[in-house]
Formats: structure tokens, sequence, C-alpha cells
């Protein structure tokens, strides 16, 4: 008996992705097979040693010295394989390299994901603490001149609001920005602001 | 002062240690610690005003459109630009932020948070009852 792993193995590892690991493993589903990516940057693979793969249900032996329906005789390749086990090595070996491929791009794929999510992390936190910063010094101005002119009673509750949601994004840019509440919350005291921004402009009279 | 540099240590270890991978820690310790000094001078200047001492503090524009940006001008060059320039002499001229990080102790952030809210609920509480309560 012989596998056709060394073949897949020694192929594949032309591309430094992996080692293949004909046999089933302690702990692997039954007709799983599992590949190693020892060789593979880890980034690109998004932190995973190892992949379970259900589907993959082909172990791709051959045996030597069956004599019903040889190919030829002796111990190379070339020799005593069956149509039918060249064709299951050759599927095996197609099979492998597809998967190979689908794993390669998923973790392209992931990798590119995780570029363009820390990008907007970035984007969504500086707009938040900016919507934050203009929002309580517009607010904060406006408080305490109000108060000071007026005593409390002059205080606008729009002000007071615009303050508080100010202290949310603040919060939530410090405290919480690396999870998606944070990066709603800091994204939407951007927003609000800048509606609240596009109304004063709209509304109150132009200087002259 | 103490205590000024070690909310600064628990604000720049935390900022370091949660998002650490955005290496952009400087502003985002700078300007919202900043933000939150300004509210402290905005409190003292609040209540300076509750016993009938009013003070003009705020640099009056009238530039733009409306009235936030405005506002927004005034309130950043007089709350939040002068701490920035004091924090930045302060902490982070030749990293001496480096030192006090090996000074004081890190407190996983509590210091921070309690100073976070401490500021705000000075500011912002005796106004909602003032206004919404009493």
């Amino acid at each position: 008996m012989k596998r056709y792993g060394w073949l897949m193995s020694n192929i594949m590892n032309t591309t430094g992705a992996w080692d293949y690991m004909g046999k089933q493993a302690n702990g692997a589903p039954q007709g799983a097979a599992r590949f190693n990516f020892d060789n593979l940057n880890m980034d690109q693979i998004k932190s995973q040693s190892s992949v379970w793969l259900s589907t993959f249900t082909v172990v791709g032996e051959r045996s030597r010295g069956d004599e019903s329906g040889k190919a030829g005789g002796g111990d190379n390749l070339n020799d005593g394989i069956t149509i039918d086990e060249a064709a299951t090595g050759v599927s095996a070996f197609g099979f492998a390299n597809e998967v190979k491929s689908e794993l390669l791009q998923l973790g392209m794929k992931g990798a590119d994901w995780g570029v363009a999510g820390a990008r907007y992390v970035k984007v969504v936190r500086g707009a938040g603490i900016a919507g934050s910063v203009f929002g309580m010094g517009v607010s904060g101005y406006h408080i305490y001149t109000d108060y000071s002119q007026g005593g409390i009673d002059a205080v606008n509750g729009w002000d007071v609001t615009d303050f508080g949601v100010g202290v949310v994004g603040l919060g939530a840019t410090i405290f919480l920005a690396s999870n998606p509440v944070g990066w709603i919350i800091g994204g939407g005291v951007t927003i609000y602001f800048g509606a609240r921004f596009v109304y004063d402009i709209s509304t109150k009279p132009q200087k002259q | 002062m103490s205590l000024y540099y070690k909310i600064w240590v628990d604000a720049i270890v935390y900022e370091k240690t949660k998002h650490g991978d955005m290496r952009n820690w400087k502003p985002y310790t700078l300007i919202p610690i900043s933000v939150l000094q300004g509210i402290n001078l905005l409190t003292v200047f609040f209540w300076l005003s509750t016993f009938n001492i009013k003070l003009d503090i705020f640099i009056d524009f009238n530039l733009f459109p409306g009235e936030m940006l405005d506002g927004f001008l005034s309130g950043f060059l007089t709350l939040f630009l002068p701490f920035i320039v004091l924090n930045y002499l302060f902490v982070f001229r030749r990293k001496k932020y480096d030192d006090l990080i090996e000074k004081y102790d890190y407190r996983k952030g509590k210091l921070y948070l309690i100073y976070f809210l401490t500021t705000i609920l000075i500011f912002i509480l005796p106004i909602i009852i003032g206004k919404w309560v009493l």
C-alpha cells in the first residue's frame, strides 16, 4: 500500500501551502482529512493553524500487486495502477488542489477584510471623536453663555442634548470603539452633529 | 500634579492596550483628556457664575453662517486648545510619558473611567436638575 499523499504533499509544498496528512487524525470527523498550514502565513488564514474538511473523503491510496486490470508492472507510478485507481488519484489531487485554492482564497479574502475592517474602524473612530469634540465645544459654549446671561431657564434644551450626545460619542470612542457597538455610536454621533450643523446653517439667517 | 500624571498613565496604557493596533494612541489620549479638562474649566466658571462671578471667558466669533461653527471655534480656542498645548508640554514633549509609565502604576483604565464620569456628571447633573427637576 502506498499513499498518493506523498505526491500531493510534494506538489503542494512547492507553493509553501500545506503538509497533507492522509490518514484520519484523532478527533477528526469520519471521512475528514486534515490540512496543516505550517508553511503558510497565518495572517492569511485568520490565525487558524488547521482546517477540518468534512467533505474531503478521498484518501488516495493505491494497491500494488493487484493482477486484475493492471496498466503495467513494476513499482513506479506508471506501472501497477489500474485506470480506476489512476483516475481516483488524479481526482484526489484535483479535488485537493481545488480545496487548497479555495482555502488560500478564503484566507486572502479574510486578510483583505481584516485590513478594510481595520481602516473602517479607524475612520469611524476618528469621525466619532471629531463629531464629539465639535458637539461638546458648541454646546459647552452655548450652555455657559446662556446660563451666565439668563440663568438656568435660559439654557437651551437642545444644547444640553447636544452635550449629552457628545459625551456618549466621546465615551464610546474611548471605551467601546473596538467593537461594533462603539462603531455604531461613533458613526451615529457624527451623523447627528452633521444633521444638526446642516439644520443650523439652513435655518439661521445669513450673516452680512 | 500626581493625580494628573496618574490619570495620564492610566489613559496612555489603556489606549495602547486596547487600541494599540491602530498606532495612533497619542491623539486618542491627548484630545479626549484635553476635552475633559476643558469641561473641568467650564464647570469652574459655571459654578462661579452661579455665585454671580460672571467672567466672559469666551472669545466670540461671527464669521460663519449659522451659529455652530462660530460656537465651536470659540469653544475650541477657549476650552480645548490651551489644554492640548499644556498637555503636550507636560506629557508628550521629549517623550516624558515613558518616564511617567515607569513611575506610576497602570490601573486598567479604571482611574481614566472614573475621571471621565466624574467630569461629565459634575458638569451636567446640576444643569439637568436645575432645569428639569427643580
